[in-house]
This record gives structure tokens, sequence and C-alpha cells, in this order.
């Protein structure tokens, strides 16, 4: 298979994954029934119900003008329409970006702003744990490795098992805590933190507001990277090449960094795409505990306030960007190991 | 010959450290689920407030910072006057009364009590006020010693049930509680009223009346490592010492003669501690042990149950795209594909969200979950038993027994399914710990959105964050609230981990030799 016909391989399996996310999302929340919010409704008509309040009780003849109005708005989304018609009206809209209004009392607006608004900082705090649990991992699984059964292996083991077996609402609630004991002060949250404040020294109080977050995103993250970092040190290591370099007479430092490392490093690239889905799951919890203004958090506050427009939007993007990453690093692997390409 | 395997393989696993310790925690835990109902009398979920609220463990009071914290007790023996001895473990004032030992009729059942009866000459020429005399004042009390740091508040409780009333209009029960220093009565006239005394008149006659006067609660936010001097409890028990408590019971009646009979029984007089139980209470005042037990059974049950599903799916759909091959592994193959990049968290929200707008759906919410656990992680099995199999069938053992006329049913029994098997149960346990943590997650991110029908370890863990307990100094951060399910989670799937690598070490040879 050459290169060109694995790339487009690829894409044409994201778009279909993509297809099936919005077909599962379009049954959930289009097809069946809501209950509470609206009982024996549907999502549309759930909608309508919310945008268009009921006459009162004594109205009389207003309720046919009601009704009038129900029907003009639904005719107007097109919610009269089949059910295969609706799809198709509804995969256009999720190509388009158009996701609706939130109805909940956390967030106001339109769905796609909400989204665009807090994207930025979840990145922020994905990203930057991402990092920095990518270089501790890989740092400390080598050196691990390398000191196989010693004591630094068999704590940094012990550790990455530890923190991997924590709930992260649990170490945050703790990190917060444990702030105020040894008596930096109390967490503030960005909405506080950044209160009355412009410019320059908003952005410090957002950073300073972000290190706990960080920090806990960083902890939860760091074991995976290290449990596989270590295991293919291992096996690497003990490869012929390996033993021919030491035999030569090449540094030991060498051996590990240019020797080992690098082939050992693949199998951490499909971990990173794995681990997206992982990461972010993190970061909705952490955000929740900190209240630090991402998506995960508009996504707890969006399951408290029933806000299902903002709920099937913010899912189908989140797959969408699990798709694209995996997409964008299965393209890596066919540039990084030919086999994937020939084989 | 299988059997022999299970021995060897079962004294392979019990050298490994790590595997013994890890059995050790599962079994502990396995045994707190299954036990609960008996280790425990409170109801987890809507339990009555068995003390204050942010209650220290009990054990803990040999800390210095908790010392002398009272426990939640009933100070009165004898209250039940079910004997002679219980009459006689109270003291008694009063003259021309006879006492008895008698049942009183509560909710239907009988209970014993005491029947106190009384003839007396009023003195018609005064006007009809309780302390005026000539009017008949009974009590009886007892002594208790208290030894410990004020408690939050105090009830006192009894039931009461007037039999007769002759020429006597108004019968009066008051609690009686006094220190070296102070009389106070819990309802009378005197200075130090707590609360209003009960009245009864003939309309009660013959009807039981259940009597509760409580001192009322401090704020939640009470330290519980000072004294509470603001609240009325603070005040009565701000010194240690003897103190007397009784019931005094006040007829008032006109004419020549009167009499009267009344039926006391359950007098207790309760102290609402600021200690309690092995865990403490919550900002409510409930129990956190009763939580805790009954929070492992989910955590256990969602946990193993969706890894069991999972693995068992996943073995079959590995051993038939391994095996089979062709058509049926290119399927399998891409249906896998699809599940792996499905983010996680997200759809189980979207997914809880969905059941949260069902409440007839929601009801076997953890049914769900493990549903949808197994739903999304069986086609990591499946990857990791398809490339067992395929690497177990082109082995040379396989070819023989093929080339000596092994069906396919006898290669597939004796050789490819021993080999799978292995891996099968390490992986059983190394997927335990990520449902254990993710179903903890969504307890935390769903807990807003319905009312809580079963605790979990998460559940409490949200709760613990919701009420601030965390951030108040004042209860100290309620660490025996936020500690103990974050350990036992973290505890559980640790043991899972290292039952997975012990079990992983006794069936692949290969990293023995490492």
């Amino acid at each position: 298979m050459s290169l060109k016909r694995y790339v487009a391989r690829r894409a044409v399996y994201t778009v279909a994954l993509v297809f099936v996310i919005i077909a599962f999302n379009f049954v959930l929340f289009q097809i069946l029934p809501f209950t509470t919010s609206c009982p024996g409704a549907t999502y549309n008509q759930c909608v309508i119900s919310l945008y268009v309040p009921p006459p009162p009780a004594k109205a009389g003849n207003l309720s046919a003008i009601y009704q009038q109005h129900i029907n003009l708005v639904m005719k107007q989304y097109g919610f009269d329409q089949p059910i295969p018609t609706r799809f198709v009206l509804y995969v256009q809209d999720m190509i388009l970006w158009q996701f609706g209004y939130n109805i909940g009392s956390a967030i106001a607006g339109p769905v796609a702003t909400t989204i665009l608004q807090k994207l930025p900082y979840t990145l922020m705090l994905i990203g930057l744990s991402t990092i920095a649990a990518f270089i501790v991992g890989i740092g400390m699984g080598v050196v691990a490795a390398a000191r196989r059964g010693r004591i630094v292996d068999i704590g940094s083991l012990a550790g990455a098992l530890f923190f991997n077996a924590l709930p992260t609402f649990w170490l945050g609630g703790l990190l917060i805590v444990i702030q105020i004991l040894i008596g930096i002060g109390g967490y503030k949250s960005v909405g506080l933190a950044t209160a009355g404040l412009t410019g320059m020294s908003a952005t410090v109080a957002t950073l300073e507001s972000l290190w706990l977050p960080l920090l806990t995103l960083t902890l939860v993250s760091i074991g995976a990277v290290f449990l596989t970092m270590r295991a293919t040190m291992i096996d690497v290591l003990a490869e012929d090449y390996i033993i021919m370099a030491r035999a030569k007479g090449v540094q030991e430092r060498t051996v590990l960094f240019r020797h080992a490392l690098r082939n050992a490093i693949i199998p951490i690239v499909t971990l990173f795409a794995l681990s997206l889905g992982f990461i972010l799951a993190g970061a909705v919890v952490t955000e929740t505990v900190f209240d630090w203004p991402g998506l995960g958090r508009a996504i707890y506050d969006g399951i408290v306030s029933n806000d299902f427009p903002f709920e099937q939007a913010i899912f189908f993007v989140i797959s969408l960007m699990v798709l694209l990453a995996n997409f964008a690093v299965d393209l890596v692997y066919g540039f990084l190991d030919p086999r994937i390409r020939t084989g | 010959m299988f059997y022999q395997n299970i021995r060897r393989n079962l004294k392979i696993f019990l050298k490994s450290k790590l595997g013994i310790t890890g059995t050790a925690i599962i079994a502990f835990f396995l045994l707190l689920a299954i036990f609960a109902p008996f280790l425990t009398n409170n109801n987890p979920i809507f339990g009555i407030n068995v003390s204050s609220p942010y209650s220290v463990p009990a054990w803990t009071t040999f800390i210095p910072r908790y010392q002398n914290l009272p426990p939640t007790e009933n100070t009165v023996t004898g209250g039940q006057f079910t004997s002679q001895g219980d009459l006689s473990s109270w003291t008694f004032t009063g003259s021309n009364y006879n006492d008895s030992l008698t049942s009183i009729p509560v909710e239907g059942a009988n209970q014993s009590g005491i029947l106190i009866a009384q003839t007396f000459a009023p003195n018609s020429s005064q006007i009809v006020s309780r302390l005026v005399p000539g009017q008949p004042l009974i009590s009886f009390s007892q002594a208790f010693p208290y030894t410990y740091k004020p408690p939050t508040s105090f009830v006192a409780s009894a039931v009461v049930r007037p039999i007769s009333m002759n020429n006597v209009s108004v019968i009066y029960i008051n609690f009686l509680l006094s220190s070296a220093s102070h009389n106070y009565s819990l309802g009378s006239v005197n200075s130090y009223t707590i609360r209003n005394e009960i009245t009864l008149t003939s309309a009660d006659l013959g009807k039981t009346n259940r009597i509760n006067i409580s001192s009322g609660l401090l704020p939640s936010s009470g330290n519980p490592s000072f004294p509470i001097t603001s609240s009325p409890a603070g005040l009565v028990f701000s010194t240690n010492g003897t103190y007397h408590f009784g019931v005094q019971v006040l007829a008032v009646g006109s004419g020549q003669s009167a009499s009267y009979s009344i039926a006391i029984g359950n007098v207790s007089f309760q102290i609402i501690g600021r200690a309690y139980g092995l865990l403490g209470t919550d900002v409510y005042g409930r129990d956190i042990w009763s939580q805790f037990v009954w929070g492992s059974q989910v955590s256990i049950l969602v946990g193993v149950l969706s890894a069991l599903g999972a693995v068992l799916i996943g073995t079959v759909t590995g051993l038939a795209a391994g095996l089979v091959g062709g058509w049926t592994d290119e399927i399998i193959s891409r249906i896998t594909d699809f599940f792996l990049v499905i983010p996680f968290l997200p759809l189980a929200v979207v997914v809880i969200f969905f059941l949260g707008q069902n409440p007839a759906l929601f009801k076997g919410i953890y049914y769900w979950i493990i549903l949808l656990f197994v739903a999304l992680s069986w086609p990591t099995v499946t990857r990791i038993v398809r490339s067992q199999v395929l690497i177990v069938k082109e082995r040379a053992f396989v070819e023989a027994s093929r080339a000596l006329g092994g069906g396919s049913g006898h290669i597939m029994r004796k050789h490819i399914l021993p080999n799978v098997l292995g891996l099968v149960y390490a992986q059983t346990a190394l997927l335990v710990p990520g449902f254990i943590l993710t179903e903890a997650a969504l307890d935390f991110l769903a807990v807003g959105t319905h009312p809580i029908t079963t605790i979990t370890w998460g559940i409490m863990l949200t709760d613990a964050l919701n009420n601030a307990a965390l951030t108040n100094a004042a209860v100290d951060y309620a660490w025996w609230w936020f500690l103990p399910p974050g350990i036992a989670i973290a505890l559980l799937s640790l043991a899972f981990v290292m039952v997975g690598y012990a079990l992983d070490n006794v069936f692949n040879p290969k990293l023995r030799r490492r």
C-alpha cells in the first residue's frame, strides 16, 4: 500500500466514524423521549416548549394562537419533517457548526460561541499537562529502565501505580487542602482571581490559578506514560544493538538517549493518541473541582442545568477532536514506521 | 493434567508478594461489601443524624486536639421501668403518692412504664397557679457524671399517658436538669427555661404522648476542638462533675379532693456527642462508616462485573477473529477500531445525561453503567486475545498436533485456550481499576442531576467536595470524611493491579525471566 492510499483509507475511515457519532447523537437526543424536562416529548418538542412559553391558564382562545406559534417554529426548524429528512438537516447543522442555543441557566448564548470561548482554557490545561506528563514520564521511564530492580526503579514504579489508582477529583481536593496547610493560602478559581483585573495582571492571576489543576492533571497522567516507557525501554535495552553499543565502549548516557530512547519512543506516540480521550476525561473532572472555565466545567454545568443542546454538541466536538488526533497520529505513524505503509 | 497446571500456577502465584497483598486487600473489601448489613445498623442514605454534624471518629479522642469530646450517649439507666430494679435506680421526692410498674400502649405495642397516682386536697381559695403551695409536686431523678467537653445538644424524651383526672384540670410534665451550681428546668417558669413545659389536659386522657425536648443544634460549622459555649448545651455542660436528670409531675386541682394517675415510660436523656463511631459523621451528622461500608458494594460490583463482561465478549470475539480469520476477522477488527476511538467519559456523560431524563431507566443506573463499560472496553480484550491466538496458532506444537490428526476443536481446547486464558485472567484484573475510577468520576459528574438512591464512594467524595468540607478549617477539613473513600478507591484499584501483575507473571513465562 502506498502512502497515498494509506492516508486516503484512514481519511475515509475517520469521516465514517464522524458520521456514526452524529447518528448516535441524533438517535439519543432527537428520537428518544425526554421525560424529566418535558414529559413525553422528544428533544425538539422540548426545545420548542422551552422557547415558546405556554399561555396563561385562563387564556381561552389564546391556546389556539399558541399552537399556531409552535407549529410555525416547528416548521421553521424543520421539526415537522419525517425523520430521514430531519437527519439530513441535523448532519448539515453539525457540519455547519450550527448547534443551537444553550438553554441552561449556567451559560447563555449560541452553543458554538460557548465552545469557542471555553476551548482555549481547556487546550491550555490539557496541552501543558500533557507536555509535562510526557517529559517527566519519559525521563522517569528511561531512568527506571536503566536502573532496573534498584530503589529508583521500584520507587518510581510504586509511585506511578499509586497515582494511577487515585480518583482525579480526590487528588484535586487533597492538593487544595495541602496548599492551605503548607501556608500558600486557599485556592482561588479563575473567576475570583481575575475579578476586576485587566491586561497583564489578569493574565498573571489566571496563571496563578492554573498551577494547581495543572499539577493534578499532570500527576494522574504521568503513570501511563511512565509505565509504557519503562516497558518498551526494558525491551529495547535487551536488543543486540544495545549490547553492541555498550561493548564498543559508547558512554552509557549516549546508549540510553541516542540508541535506546529513539527506538522506544514509537509506542509513546500511539499512547498519546489513545490517552487523549483519557486526558480529556481527567480535564472534565479537574476543571470541575477547580472551577477552571474550560469545556470540562461547562460539561458539568450543562448536566446540572439540563442544557442538552450543549451536551450533544460538546460530545460531537470532543469526539471530533479525538478522531482528528487519532488521524494525525496515524499519519505520523505512516511516516515514522515504513512497515505500516507497506504491510 | 489441567488440575496439575492449576496447582503449579497457584504455587507460583502464592510465592508472589504482590499477588498475596493484592488478594488480601480485595478479600478485605469483599468481606466489607458482603457483610455490610451486619457491620452497621445505620441507613447509609437517608439515615438519621446519629451524632452532631462533623463529629470526629470516636477512636481519635486519644489525640490531644480531640481529647474529651463527648460520645453520643443516653445517661439514663432504668428509664424503661421493666423491673423493680429500674424503679430503685431513681430517687423520688414528693408526698402522698403511689408508684407501681405498669404498661403503656405505644404505637400498637405495649411498653413498660411507671404509674404514678396521687390524691390531694387543693387549696381552693388560691388562684390556680403552679408554684403556689398546696399543689402536689412529684419528681424522680438520678445522678450521672459528665467528664467531657460540652456537647452540641441534648434531647430529653419520655412517653406519658394520663390515666385518670378527678377535679384536676392540668398536669404539667417537666424535665429537670441540675449541675453543681444551677438548676435547670427544661420547661418551667424560672429563668433557665429552655422549652415550655408539656401541658396535659382532660383531652389527653387515655392518649399516649411522646415528648421530645431538644436543646437545639449548633450551626454545622461548630469547631470540634474548642468548647461550645454559645448553645444551651454548652452553657449547661460547661463544667465537669455530677449532674442530675429527672422528671417532674405537677397537677393543678380544685375542690375538696382531687386525684390523678399518669403512666410514664421510656425516659431517656440523650447527650448528642461530638465523637462518633469508626469514621465520625458528615455535614448532616450522618454516620460515615455505614456509607463507607455500603459504598464498597457498588465499586466492587461495577468493577468486577464490567471486567467479567468485557473479558467474556472480548475473548469470544478475539478467538473468533484469530481462529476463523478472513471476513470474520476483518469485520470484528473494524468494529473494535471504531470502539477504541470513542472518547469514554464524554460518551458516558451523554448517556447518563440521557438516563437522567428518564427516571424509569435511571433506577438501574449502575447496571447501565456496567453495560456502558462493557460496551466500550471489550474491544481492548478482543485485540489482545486475537493477537495472542495468531501467535499461538503458528507455534510448532499446534502444527504438530494438527499433523497427528487433532481436530480444530481439540486444538482449540488443548492448545490455544490454555495459552490464551492466562492472559485473559490477568486482563480481567487489570481492567477493574479503570472501571472503579471511572465509576467514581461519573458519580462526581452526575450527582447533582438526580436523587441519590444508592451510596457509593464516589458519591461520598462528591458530597464532601460539594459541602466545602475541604476548605472548612473550623472542622479540620473533615479529613475523616474525605480521606477514607479516596484511600479505599486507590487501595482497591491498586490491589487489582497487583493481582493482575502477579497473574501476568504466572502465565507469561517470558516476563519471569526478565
